[in-house]
């Protein structure tokens, strides 16, 4: 993977992105930091495919950093998370995959398609149990951040 | 009976908020976690909120002891992420006290009465969006430029569908074999360019993105028959895509 290829994922994506938010009506101010999430998620999705080839590892990674930077922005722009997790994840939803399974089914190729369909559901799970768990760290993390000028232990 | 006029504008800003983050698409402890707020926030004891993907129920004991409760009810299912943020400083500014209730009451109502995002702004977002997510999976210049026709034409055909959940998933079975009947023909049509990307790329603005980060997070968050409802109605509705686009290739190889 070249710097070249990041960079034209980087930019693709995060117009992609950014069309897809202006579309379900997210506020002007938040369209340029949910792109920018969305185009690195995709980067560092792309990136860990070609290094391990696995697209259910690679997603799980790349939803955590999605997940984790769309509470970081929520705090600094003083909007709801779901704005920016919205926007940060749809590039990594395995919409290839779907179309893949969809076109083994119709060539009544049931093997493939089953192997296919596995993979579009493991992509699915493995994006929801990241988000999942940055929301839960991040909170915890939030948690402690609160707690502690008050009386110093760890909560 | 002040006391009274008092307590209805305060249902009626509650209820109000409620109705507009579940219609626009936030997740359920958003909606419950704001109602419960502003009913507390403005002095009522043993609050209790109840939110569900179709509606919600709210009760609290008013100022004479007497227990009142009320039922929200929502059809129409939008994406409106401007709204959720908006009905979010709205009602925390309501009960920090940097906006007053009638004010946040009126703001409430104005949001209420807003208009649906213009075509001339829905339609090239879209397009944008469909036309870069099919560079992503290796679109030519050709190929480019059909998704992104493919994506202004299924916002275009939104406008005949209402909100609801049956015309919805309708919306997702259509406008699937639409973009697939674009770009099989266009490919037939003028010999050059790949079907696949034109494809890939005008049906990921169609996917439930929304729907499956509130299932998400509803899960997590304990609200168990919601994150299960939105996963179904997620599934349903790529499955919908699927579908429409499997048809039109199945009959047209």
């Amino acid at each position: 993977m070249t710097f070249t290829k990041a960079l034209f994922d980087l930019i693709v994506a995060g117009i992609a992105t950014a069309g897809f938010g202006l579309l379900f009506r997210a506020e002007t101010k938040s369209l340029a930091p949910g792109a920018l999430i969305g185009g690195i998620g995709y980067v560092l999705y792309d990136a860990l495919v070609l290094a391990f080839g696995s697209t259910a590892v690679a997603a799980f990674a790349a939803g955590v950093l999605v997940g984790a930077a769309s509470e970081a922005a929520a705090r600094a722009f003083k909007s709801p998370t779901i704005v920016f997790a919205t926007m940060g994840i749809i590039p990594l939803v395995p919409g290839y995959g779907l179309y893949r399974t969809m076109e083994y089914v119709v060539g009544a190729d049931y093997t493939r398609a089953l192997a296919s369909g596995m993979e579009t559901l493991l992509v699915a799970g493995a994006i929801a149990m990241s988000l999942g768990f940055s929301t839960v760290i991040a909170r915890r993390l939030l948690r402690m951040a609160r707690r502690k000028p008050m009386d110093g232990r760890l909560g | 009976m002040e006391h009274e006029v008092e307590t209805e504008r305060i249902m009626r800003t509650a209820r109000l908020a409620g109705r507009l983050l579940l219609e626009n698409g936030a997740e359920t402890y958003r909606v419950e976690d704001t109602v419960k707020t502003i009913l507390e926030g403005f002095g009522f004891e043993e609050v209790a909120v109840l939110a569900l993907p179709t509606g919600a129920v709210y009760s609290f004991v008013d100022e004479k002891g007497v227990p009142r409760s009320e039922v929200i009810r929502t059809k129409a299912r939008t994406t409106n992420l401007g709204q959720v943020a908006k009905v979010n400083s709205i009602s925390r500014g309501m009960v920090s006290g940097e906006i007053a209730l009638e004010e946040g009451c009126k703001s409430l109502e104005a949001l209420r009465q807003a208009r649906p995002q213009p075509l001339w702004i829905a339609m090239p977002a879209s397009a944008v969006s469909a036309a870069f997510f099919s560079l992503l999976f290796g679109a030519s210049g050709f190929d480019f430029c059909i998704a992104f026709l493919c994506g202004a034409l299924t916002r275009a055909l939104a406008m005949f569908f209402r909100e609801d959940s049956v015309s919805s998933t309708m919306y997702a079975l259509i406008s699937g074999a639409i973009s697939a009947i674009i770009a099989a023909g266009s490919v037939r049509l003028f010999h050059i360019g790949n079907q696949t990307p034109i494809i890939i790329g005008a049906i990921m603005p169609l996917l439930p993105g929304l729907a499956i980060t509130n299932a998400i997070r509803d899960t997590v968050n304990g609200d168990l028959v919601s994150g299960v409802a939105r996963t179904a109605d997620a599934l349903l509705k790529a499955v919908a895509i699927a579908a429409g686009v499997g048809a039109v290739i199945a009959l047209w190889r």
